[in-house]
């Protein structure tokens, strides 16, 4: 059953095409593909920059591959956002809950299809960090830090998609997954910020604490080598698994109640 | 083919549809007519599973849209009056997505896309891109979407309205060859003209409640209303008043002399009028047309209704 949701579902197949198919209408493979990866390796050059106060020293740094994370964390609940909300905003929903599609072929394709960007981006961004950091090899924490990646959009496009299955209207949903999104990805990592203040944590300690609940504290304790030294790497870990499992429940409680969410039970028009 | 009993859907302290009863057999077209607001779209979603009904029940093929959804929706083609395409997809892709959304193997996709784009002339159209279709193409190839699983039920929901008259006309042709083809068509539509002529048997729904059914002869007969019958003859407007006159069917004559016709609201069935007909000629009146007013059931639809809504 599971595998008939990824090999032989059509609608994942069909957003997948989609998707291509917004490439390839940009002008071939090799346009849109070196755009997004010039387009991306500006975006990354210049962040890491900025974090590292223009110095290219501490750029080149391992300890601001976390801004990556950043970076798609803002792109991933936009994309999730849409995929539900969005279709019924255009009448495009309808025609699909009256074919043979089950719940969960419907909402595991729209999953896949958000995913396909973050996936796309981490798998081009790869050669750009070497070439941009300058490092001899691809070290072990940028190879960890594909799943880390990975896990972390996975999680936040489940949050967005049930904020899409709930909410009436696009708009509402785009505020709730940006909403959340702030509060599960950047608003923990803030708070230590005061606590450390308050000297409640010292550094080291906040990141460890905050790593398996926010994607920015796992990133920063997978990739800043003190914290790493000090044996954050487990929370790491851990986060990775909060946000997988974060985003299967999700998906559950959409396709659980999809009735009363998105099926014969949510008209409320005459 | 489809029951309708006591069907009926309930928003909070909003009645949308009220005890709605119907039964349509296979073959028929049914039009499905009301104010805005009347309930029409409720029903047509209710018997495509999109809303559950409050209470009551609906069944196609004797399946009930309530208790096995999934196999309804084997067997019917829903058209809905608002419907979203994809951009940057082809008209075959898009075909081929709701193909495989209906399980039609991957092997016979081709064969099938190709046949409804023939039935829906939309053969040239095959790799041109949805959102460059007019909204008369995009209403085809919603229909042609609607047919791919050859479903026995069609239920469109006003499938002609914001066309220009071309498409209108090119829509209603294309309705005529499905019917020809044997679909049961159950349809919605505000163009009561092109209903009247298409159609096998009607249904006027207001605030929720269906007010009057059956073909228009019957409407005609349990409302009480007469048709209006346009009779020429080349002479003897006068001799052609007193027959009609003496008709006890025959409600009223306007004579139109300078025309040489003569309106009469008339009463009988269609039989009765073939009598009347015949009795002018018998008597011999040189009787050079004789036509019943197309707008019959726009003068139903109105004198029926109220402008009530849900």
């Amino acid at each position: 059953m599971s595998a008939a949701l990824l090999f032989d579902n059509p609608v994942l197949d069909h957003e997948v095409r989609q998707r291509v198919r917004v490439l390839r209408r940009l002008g071939g493979v090799g346009l849109p593909m070196g755009l997004c990866l010039g387009l991306f390796a500006v975006a990354y050059i210049a962040l890491i920059f900025f974090l590292a106060g223009h110095d290219a020293n501490t750029a080149r740094g391992e300890d601001n591959v976390c801004s990556f994370v950043v970076l798609l964390c803002l792109l991933v609940p936009g994309l999730a956002a849409g995929s539900i909300a969005g279709e019924r905003r255009r009448g495009a929903w309808e025609p699909m809950l009256v074919t043979r599609l089950t719940p969960a072929e419907l909402i595991v394709g729209k999953f896949a299809g958000v995913m396909v960007w973050p996936l796309l981006v981490i798998l081009l961004a790869q050669p750009v960090l070497l070439m941009t950091t300058q490092v001899p090899d691809w070290p072990l924490t940028w190879r960890a830090g594909v799943p880390i990646t990975l896990a972390t959009c996975a999680g936040l496009a489940g949050v967005s998609m049930l904020c899409s299955a709930r909410c009436r209207s696009h708009r509402a949903a785009l505020t709730w997954s940006y909403g959340l999104t702030f509060a599960l990805a950047f608003a923990p990592v803030l708070l230590t910020i005061p606590a450390e203040s308050l000297h409640l944590f010292n550094a080291d300690r906040a990141i460890a604490v905050t790593a398996p609940l926010c994607p920015l504290g796992m990133a920063i304790a997978m990739f800043d080598p003190a914290t790493l030294a000090k044996g954050s790497l487990p929370f790491a870990w851990a986060g990775v698994a909060v946000y997988l499992v974060l985003a299967v429940v999700c998906l559950a409680v959409i396709i659980q109640h999809f009735e009363p969410w998105l099926g014969r039970d949510a008209q409320r028009s005459a | 083919m489809l029951d309708l009993v006591n069907l009926t859907k309930t928003y909070r302290d909003l009645t949308a549809v009220d005890s709605l009863s119907l039964h349509l057999e296979p073959g028929e077209i049914f039009g499905f007519i009301g104010p805005n607001g009347a309930g029409k779209t409720t029903t047509i979603k209710m018997i495509a599973t999109l809303v559950r009904p409050t209470d009551g029940e609906a069944r196609v093929n004797d399946i009930s849209v309530v208790a096995h959804p999934e196999q309804v929706r084997a067997i019917i083609g829903y058209m809905p009056d608002y419907f979203g395409v994809y951009d940057d997809v082809r008209v075959w892709e898009y075909l081929d997505f709701f193909a495989s959304a209906y399980r039609i193997p991957r092997a016979d996709r081709p064969r099938l896309i190709a046949d409804v784009l023939e039935l829906t002339d939309l053969n040239v159209k095959r790799n041109a891109f949805v959102e460059e279709l007019s909204r008369g193409m995009k209403q085809r190839l919603c229909l042609a979407k609607t047919l791919l699983h050859d479903p026995v039920l069609l239920l469109l929901d006003e499938p002609a309205s914001g066309l220009d008259p071309r498409a209108r006309i090119e829509m209603r042709e294309l309705l005529r060859q499905l019917r020809r083809m044997g679909k049961t068509i159950f349809i919605s539509s505000h163009i009561l003209t092109e209903l009247a002529d298409f159609c096998t048997t009607i249904g006027i729904i207001e605030a929720g409640r269906l007010i009057a059914s059956g073909s228009v002869e019957e409407i005609i007969k349990q409302t009480g209303l007469t048709r209006t019958l346009e009779i020429r003859a080349t002479q003897g407007l006068e001799l052609v008043e007193t027959i009609l006159r003496d008709n006890p069917l025959v409600h009223d004559v306007v004579l139109d002399s300078e025309s040489d016709r003569c309106q009469v609201s008339f009463a009988g069935e269609l039989d009765d009028v073939a009598d009347l007909l015949k009795c002018l000629l018998d008597r011999g009146v040189r009787v050079v047309q004789a036509v019943e007013s197309a707008s019959d059931l726009e003068d139903i639809f109105l004198r029926v209704t109220r402008g009530q809504v849900a």
